[in-house]
């Protein structure tokens, strides 16, 4: 759950919204000189040697290997059968919730998550966004058992925060709500993507500047006329790409809810894990790895649907 | 301050260079504005009233209140006391946006998910006018700008200077009724900056459209302002047509900041005159009331200071600068005092650096002021 620096988002060196003024802009970063020999463009490349060995072995090989796997039955012979499996009963429940899990909590995760990084942005209160900074960075890297208990000790039937809120008189358990179900994933999920978001979104709404919302109020704009035509579409291929982050965080999310709901809500990661596990009736072995395969043009297919968007969105940076 | 007679005179002036004023633009009055920050008042009592269609330039050091008064009368920046009146009505509690006023900022503010075109046309969209309408009078003004052929970029594709018109075209598109202009060429470099600068002069005087231009740049505040407000610690010292100001400062703070002047010490003498670098020369007519014998400084402009190559004279030549026709050379004299004089490049040949030089003082002082302490 790395903070990866998007494409699309701003310079965070731009003076802030609501900040005092401050200095101006630096200019872009300068490339290095162009190297003088073949050996020299050579040494250039070795830095990247490692990366792209790691993306060999643990990305391309892999992927390689869940491909083939999906269209073989376990004798190694070619067939459709398990991606047939994968397209029926559970395993396509289990795609729609996961769908639904991973576009609910990071749909609202990313609302919410700009909201607050708006908030902190224009904030004069220094120590407040230094406080809030550096638990978002906390939160956003919590996930997995530690996660799960924590919200079963404060949510769960007999959490903390349930018996507060029942000895007030309004126990959640009796209002449909509970944290074993989809909405209670999602507030779970929210927990570590919201504080994600944040961190991602705040260097883009540090670019944000002072004067382009006081240019647009001097030529007659209301406040939210100026989100509309400026803020909104400025922070619009940051708050796409790290939508993307979020959705992908979220799909592919495993032990946090394996922990939680034990198995009840058949997302795909858990699907997954049950298969590897060896819970599978015979001749399925390989189901596992249609699903993967699903997965992987989920991601795909709002990978594309990303770039179409972001292409439209950022046009003018380029 | 003689804000009035200033007016007059200098429509006078205006008038006797057929130069014709417009009358189309509106009044524009700062009353007795306030505004602190903790212990710093950037606006101390602060009033200036610009006449429909006149440019003003407020000049002052950095840190003066110069931004805070624009901002003030933008309705960007809240006064703690005072008012704000455009074409007579009082706007002192209206927000920005019904100000009707066009401002351009000293930063880039160009909106950069809009072309050229977009960001002009901002306005006219705001106001509902349809695309059609909107796109012909966005030409029009880049047009005005000369920046037509650039219409369809977006603002990271724009030099700064161009950036700097396009927001001008984009403030002046909605017909604002005052233009405001903090400090807009301060990013360019020196042959855009001149090139823009009578560009704006040229555009404000065909519209006849009132300004208020904030500027420390003292030259671009004499060479474009009808008038020009000399501003320090959030007070107005001077306003008044650029010659006034630059020859009879009303304060030895004006004096020292406009133009290049030498401080001097001196001693009144008898019949309105000073006694100053072993010569005696009138005191401003101004100042004719300080008794005799007491002891002043006076502020010189440099073309006041005749230097001459003098073996036996007391003054060292310690810099020297030329500026063409003329040039400058610093001399300094005894007592911790250094001049400067412009003489004519012809006694270059004399007058070099580490040589010895007589200095008179010729004319009238430009302003007469208290001793200052010498405790460095
Ligand atoms: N938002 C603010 N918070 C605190 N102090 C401020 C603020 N804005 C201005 N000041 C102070 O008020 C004074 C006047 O500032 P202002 O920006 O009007 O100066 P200026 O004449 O425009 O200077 P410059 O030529 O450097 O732009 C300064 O001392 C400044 O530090
Ligand atoms: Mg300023």
């Amino acid at each position: 759950m790395a903070v990866t620096r998007l494409a699309g988002v701003p310079s965070p060196a731009r003076s802030r919204i609501g900040a005092d003024r401050g200095p101006a802009a630096p200019g872009r970063r300068s490339r290095g000189g162009r190297p003088r020999s073949r050996v020299a463009r050579l040494l250039r490349f070795a830095g990247i040697v490692p990366f792209v060995a790691y993306f060999a072995v643990f990305l391309v090989v892999p992927s390689v290997s869940v491909v083939s796997s999906a269209f073989e039955t376990v004798g190694g012979n070619f067939t459709w059968a398990n991606i047939t499996a994968a397209l029926q009963g559970t395993y396509l429940v289990s795609f729609e919730k996961s769908l639904e899990l991973s576009a609910i909590s990071a749909g609202l995760s990313a609302v919410l998550g700009t909201v607050v990084a708006i908030a902190l942005a224009s904030t004069a209160n220094v120590a407040a966004r230094r406080v809030v900074t550096s638990a978002s960075a906390v939160f956003a890297n919590t996930g997995g058992l530690p996660l799960a208990f924590a919200f079963i000790a404060s949510l769960g039937n007999f959490g903390i925060v349930t018996k507060v809120l029942s000895a007030m008189g309004w126990n959640p358990y009796d209002h449909g709500f509970s944290i074993y179900t989809l909405t209670g994933l999602v507030v779970v999920y929210c927990y570590f993507l919201l504080p994600l978001m944040v961190l991602v979104m705040l260097p883009a709404v540090d670019g944000l500047r002072r004067e382009w919302f006081e240019a647009a109020s001097l030529l007659g704009a209301r406040r939210r006329d100026a989100w509309r035509h400026v803020g909104i579409p400025v922070l619009a291929p940051a708050f796409l790409a790290a939508l993307m982050v979020l959705f992908t965080d979220a799909f592919a999310a495993y032990a946090t809810a394996a922990a939680l709901t034990n198995g009840s809500i058949p997302i795909v990661p858990i699907q997954i894990g049950s298969l590897i596990e060896g819970n599978v009736l015979a001749g399925q072995q390989n189901v596992g790895d249609a699903l993967g395969l699903g997965m992987i043009v989920v991601v795909a297919v709002a990978a594309t649907l990303y770039a179409r968007l972001q292409h439209r969105a950022a046009r003018w940076q380029r | 301050m003689g804000s009035e007679t200033g007016t007059l005179e200098h429509e006078a002036a205006q008038r006797a260079n057929g130069r014709h004023l417009d009358r189309s633009g509106v009044r524009v009055e700062l009353v007795e504005c306030e505004r602190r920050f903790g212990d710093v008042a950037a606006l101390d009592r602060f009033s200036l009233t610009i006449e429909p269609g006149e440019l003003v330039a407020l000049l002052g050091p950095s840190g003066c209140g110069k931004t805070t008064a624009l901002r003030a009368l933008a309705g960007l920046e809240q006064t703690d006391a005072g008012v704000v009146r455009i074409g007579g009505l009082d706007v002192t509690g209206l927000p920005p946006n019904r100000r009707e006023l066009g401002m351009v900022f000293q930063a880039y503010s160009l909106f950069p998910n809009m072309t050229a075109l977009d960001n002009v046309g901002f306005g006219l969209r705001l106001r509902k006018r349809d695309a059609p309408t909107r796109r012909r009078r966005a030409r029009e003004l880049l047009d005005l700008v000369g920046l037509a052929a650039q219409a369809g970029r977006f603002p990271h594709e724009l030099s700064g200077g161009q950036q700097q018109r396009v927001a001008l075209a984009r403030a002046l598109a909605v017909e604002p009724r005052v233009l405001l202009l903090d400090e807009p060429l301060s990013a360019l470099d020196a042959k855009v900056r001149a090139q823009l600068r009578d560009e704006i002069r040229r555009i404000q005087l065909e519209m006849g459209i009132t300004t208020l231009f904030v500027t420390h740049d003292q030259e671009e505040a004499l060479s474009m302002a009808d008038r020009v407000g000399v501003m320090a610690s959030g007070r107005l010292q001077q306003l008044g047509p650029p010659d006034e100001v630059y020859e009879r400062p009303v304060n030895a703070f004006v004096a020292e900041f406009v133009g290049s002047v030498s401080r001097v010490p001196a001693t009144v003498g008898a019949g309105s005159t000073v006694e100053v670098l072993g010569g005696r020369i009138p005191l401003p007519d101004s100042q004719a009331a300080f008794a005799p014998g007491r002891r002043v400084d006076v502020l010189l402009r440099p073309e006041s200071l005749a230097v001459r190559a003098d073996p036996r004279g007391l003054g060292l030549v310690v810099r020297r600068s030329f500026l063409g026709p003329v040039m400058h050379v610093v001399v300094a004299l005894p007592g911790k005092i250094e001049v400067l004089a412009t003489l004519p490049s012809s006694s270059a040949s004399e007058v070099v650096v580490g040589s010895a030089v007589s200095v008179e003082a010729t004319g009238t002082p430009l302003f007469v002021t208290e001793p200052r302490e010498l405790d460095a």
